[in-house]
This record gives C-alpha cells, structure tokens and sequence, in this order.
C-alpha cells in the first residue's frame, strides 16, 4: 500500500489508509484538523473591517459583531468541504523538487490564494509628492518603510 | 441592518456553525487582537474544524491587555458559544483522573490554541494549557515566516536589495510626475511584448511582502531606465526632480544582479507563507516547510552567499523554536507527504533538540502514565514508520 494519495490532505489520508494503525489514526486525525496558522483570525478581521468602517463609526459593538459573525460564517459554511478539495500546494512540491525528492502522485495543485486578513503587498498608501523631499527626509522614509512594525 | 431582524439572522447564522461543531471531531481555537476604526482593542475567537468559524469577539475595555485577563475573556467566550456542545460541564472536566489517559483525549474538544507571538499572547497559551482549556497550544507558523523575512532584512544581500528596492518604490509611487512617466514607459514596454508589472510596496506588517516589491522593481528596471533616459531629455524647467539616490540605484549595472539573487530565496519564503495561511493547511506543514527551506539552504539557493544561507538557517531554527510544540512535530511525522524529508532532517537541531527526540516528547505527552496506551501508540508509529521504509526509494506509493 504504502503512501499512495500523498497530495491528499493528510486527514483524508488518514481516514482512507489508516486503517492498520488504530489507536496512531485517532491521534492524526485530530492533529490533521488543527491549522498551522492564527489566519482565520486576520480573515475574520477583515470582514470587521468591511461592517465597521470609517462611515459607521457609531455602530455598536455589540452589533458589529453580529454583522460580522453572519458575514464571515456564511461564507465559510457555503464552501464546499475543504479537506477533500484540498491538494497540496505547488510550493511544497517545489521545496521537494529542489531537494531532489518530488516524488508526486498527482498534478501540484494552484498555488492557495493569499490569505486576505493578512494585508497583501502593495497596500500601503503613501500620501503627498515626494519630489520636494530632502534626501535626508527620503532616506527616513525609505527606513520608516524597511523598519516598519516588527509584528512581534 | 439592525433590530430584531439582525438578532433574528445572527440566531440562525450561529444555529447553524452551532450544528457544524457538533459534527465536529476536535478543534482547533485561535485569539487575535487588532485595532478598530475607534481606535479600540478588539479580539476574536475562531474555532477551526478545520474550517475557519468566527465564534466571538470581545473587547477589554478598561482592562490591562494581560495574560490573565485574555484567558478569562477567552473562556468566557468559548463557555457561551459552546454552553450547548458541553451542557453543564465546564472545559476542564476531561483531565478528570479518573478517566483513563485515552479517554481524557477523546473528550478533550479543544485541542489547540493557535495566537501570533506578542508576549502576554504567549503567556495566556500557557496559561490555558495549565487550565486545561485546550491540550497544546502553539505559536501561528505563518507570522513565524513573516519574522524570518523580518530577520532577512538585516542580511546581506537581503539589506542592500530591500532598501534600494523600497527606496525606487517609494519614489515613484509618491512622486505623481514620475509615477505618470514610468506608468507611459511601462505600457509602451508591455505594447511591445514586455512583462511589466507596477512597482509594489509591501505592508508594514507583512514582511514577506519583500518579494513582491524587489520582484516588482526588478521586473521594472527597463522602464525605469527609460524613464531617466526620458526625464534627462526634458526642457530643464519641465524636468523631475529625481532624488540622486533613486538615479544612482536605476542606473548602476550592479542593481539587477544585486536583486536577481536575493529573488529565489524571498519567493520561496513568500509562498510558504501564503501555504501555511491557506485555509485547510495542515498543522504539519509547520514543521515540514521550516525544515525543507532549511535543508534547501544546505544543497539550494547557490546564488546565496555561504554566510547569508547559514544565517537564514539560523532564523528558521530560531523563529520555529519560539512556535513549536513537540505534536506539530508528531504532525509532520504523520503527514504521508513529507515522509521523503523525515530521514533528512533526523540529525538536525532544532533549538539543541532533534526532531525524533521532539515527536518521542509528543508520544509521551500524549500517552501520560498509561503505559498500555503508550505501547499502543509506538506500535503504531513504528508500524507507519515500517510502511515507508518497505516502499520504494523516494517513491512513497503503492
């Protein structure tokens, strides 16, 4: 058997091949369904922009938060079932590649769009003409940019 | 919207992600906070099944944004959405002792706390692992990624390639003239067969983003050139004033190869990043795209310097070190996928650690003090172990 259907997604895998390792499956599957990453939550954050904006300012919290709740869930409940549309990334496939062990059983599937909580490059606006800056001033822009939030 | 309809659809709406959980197995929770439009802290709650689910959010108030105090939102929260899945109960109820340790498992609902790595953040996940709110918590991977691209600033080639790249970005995208000009000269360019996109800012707070705008001047570097070219050709008193450090970095013939090295690497970690913030991602990909980027360095990326490629291997052990928890090694040892990498990243040290000693950590955490409950589990673990050595070389199927 071994590991045919590595491009599932693991707990797919689990629950299809798993089978000879009872007591390892039930371990694995409840691993499989955790995230590696907070950015569901950067997601959920991005719909709370879109209810509580600069225009509704006023709105209560209390009701921001039911907007955003019945925005973001329904989305999330009208996707199809994610694990079996899953399909490992062509980035994986790649660090595989490059350390000579891309051993694939099928096709690398569409890289996964950005996560939009997270603010994409490009985003920053940058106000005002910079062609009267000092070069001094510009390169204190130019480090303001580059040292920006650490995010930590 | 607003009024008894609002409060109508939101009943239905959490009715709803109420029956998803219930089908549920386990789950996942992750807490972040952000900054409102009214300039107040605002946290969420998301339970992961593993689709994503927005369960709450709360706000502190007058309270200190401390460990304690999140954790106590946190439970609250989680008590009043989840009041119907536990009846009476209350999250701690499944380290009960006396229950065997397999037991304790299945009924522990709530798995793993994720959080972004700001100190009180990492104190409340330990805190809610000692109040048997979740079994483990763990550091978010892909903000782990982002600090590596942070560290990746202060690196050379990485420094020099950021600052020069930011430095034309920020010219031409705040200058109106000059931004106008290079637009016209890049259309011209892309008329005529040329892939030119428009030059690309990354966000302060996501630094991977750094492959986009060094991609994005590098891509631009004819228009830009023309656009000088052009810009000297102007009338004196119709000219740009442009900045002699953008012209010097347009111009110098070392710009390109200085940029063109730096790009491998940077798209790699850019696109594992947006891997590890895919929904449905699984928690292995932690573990196993850390150690892949860090092999990658040892035999990959030959346009890097020796001192730059040890370096980067430096910050990946160091910011997976700050996230890791011996079962999102387990994790990756379980995950089909990466079983090519397994006996390649065996020796590697991670934070003085090995992974085999982490994920033996894993099955001892897991197992407790039941001894038939551990056997059991290495049983298995060596059994899937044996599986993968009996298949092909580096061919893991049937």
């Amino acid at each position: 058997m071994a590991f045919a259907g590595r491009d599932l997604h693991p707990a797919q895998w689990w629950v299809l091949m798993g089978e000879p390792f009872p007591t390892l499956r039930v371990v694995a599957l409840r691993l499989f369904a955790l995230p590696p990453s907070a950015a569901g939550g950067e997601r959920a954050f991005k719909t709370a922009k879109l209810v509580h904006t600069a225009v509704r300012n006023r709105l209560d919290p209390a009701k921001a938060d039911m907007q955003t709740r019945i925005m973001f869930n329904s989305a999330q409940l009208a996707r199809a079932d994610i694990i079996a549309s899953y399909g490992r990334s062509c980035a994986e496939h790649m660090l595989l590649e490059r350390l000579g062990m891309a051993a694939v059983d099928q096709a690398p599937a569409a890289p996964p769009a950005p996560a939009d909580g997270t603010e994409g490059a490009g985003e920053e606006d940058y106000a005002g003409d910079i062609e009267e800056v000092a070069p001094a001033a510009f390169d204190a822009i130019v480090e303001g940019v580059v040292n920006g939030d650490d995010n930590e | 919207m607003g009024g008894r309809l609002l409060i109508g659809a939101a009943g239905t709406s959490d009715g709803q992600v109420s029956e998803r959980m219930a089908g549920a197995r386990t789950c996942g929770v992750s807490i972040d906070g952000m900054t409102s439009v009214t300039h107040k802290g605002v946290y969420n709650i998301i339970v992961y099944l593993p689709l994503a689910l927005y369960l709450a959010s709360f706000r502190l108030g007058a309270d200190r944004s401390t460990a304690q105090n999140l954790l106590v939102e946190l439970t609250q929260g989680l008590q009043a959405r989840l009041a119907a899945r536990y009846g009476g109960a209350t999250f701690s109820d499944w380290a009960d002792p006396g229950h065997t340790r397999e037991n304790q498992l299945a009924l522990c609902w709530i798995w793993g706390l994720v959080t972004d790595n700001p100190t009180p953040m990492r104190l409340m996940r330990r805190l809610a692992v000692d109040a048997k709110v979740c079994l483990f918590s763990y550091g978010c991977a892909a903000h782990a990624g982002n600090l590596v691209a942070k560290d990746l600033a202060l690196i050379e080639p990485f420094k020099s390639a950021l600052r020069d790249s930011v430095a034309v970005g920020v010219f031409f995208t705040r200058s109106t003239r000059a931004g106008a000009l290079l637009a016209r000269n890049a259309q011209q360019l892309r008329n005529a067969g040329a892939k030119i996109g428009s030059l690309e800012l990354y966000s302060r707070t996501r630094w991977v983003g750094e492959a986009a705008t060094i991609t994005s001047v590098l891509a631009n570097l004819l228009a830009l050139r023309r656009t000088l070219a052009d810009n000297r050709h102007e009338p004196p008193a119709a000219r740009i004033r442009i900045l002699p450090r953008v012209e010097t970095i347009i111009d110098s013939p070392t710009t390109e190869p200085s940029l063109a090295k730096c790009v491998p690497f940077l798209k790699a970690l850019a696109s594992s990043v947006a891997v590890l913030e895919a929904d449905a991602a699984p928690l292995s990909s932690a573990v196993g795209i850390f150690s892949a980027l860090r092999l990658c360095l040892d035999q990959s990326f030959a346009e890097l310097p020796v001192a730059a490629r040890s370096s980067i291997q430096g910050s990946l052990g160091r910011r997976l070190s700050l996230i890791q928890d011996p079962l999102l090694v387990l994790a990756f040892y379980l995950d089909p996928f990466w079983c090519p990498v397994r006996q390649r990243v065996a020796a590697m040290q991670w934070d003085g650690t090995t992974l085999p000693t982490l994920r033996g950590r894993a099955v001892e955490f897991l197992a407790g003090d039941d001894a038939s409950y551990s056997l059991r589990l290495s049983r298995d673990l060596a059994a899937f172990f044996d599986v993968r050595r009996a298949a092909p070389r580096g061919l893991c199927r049937a």
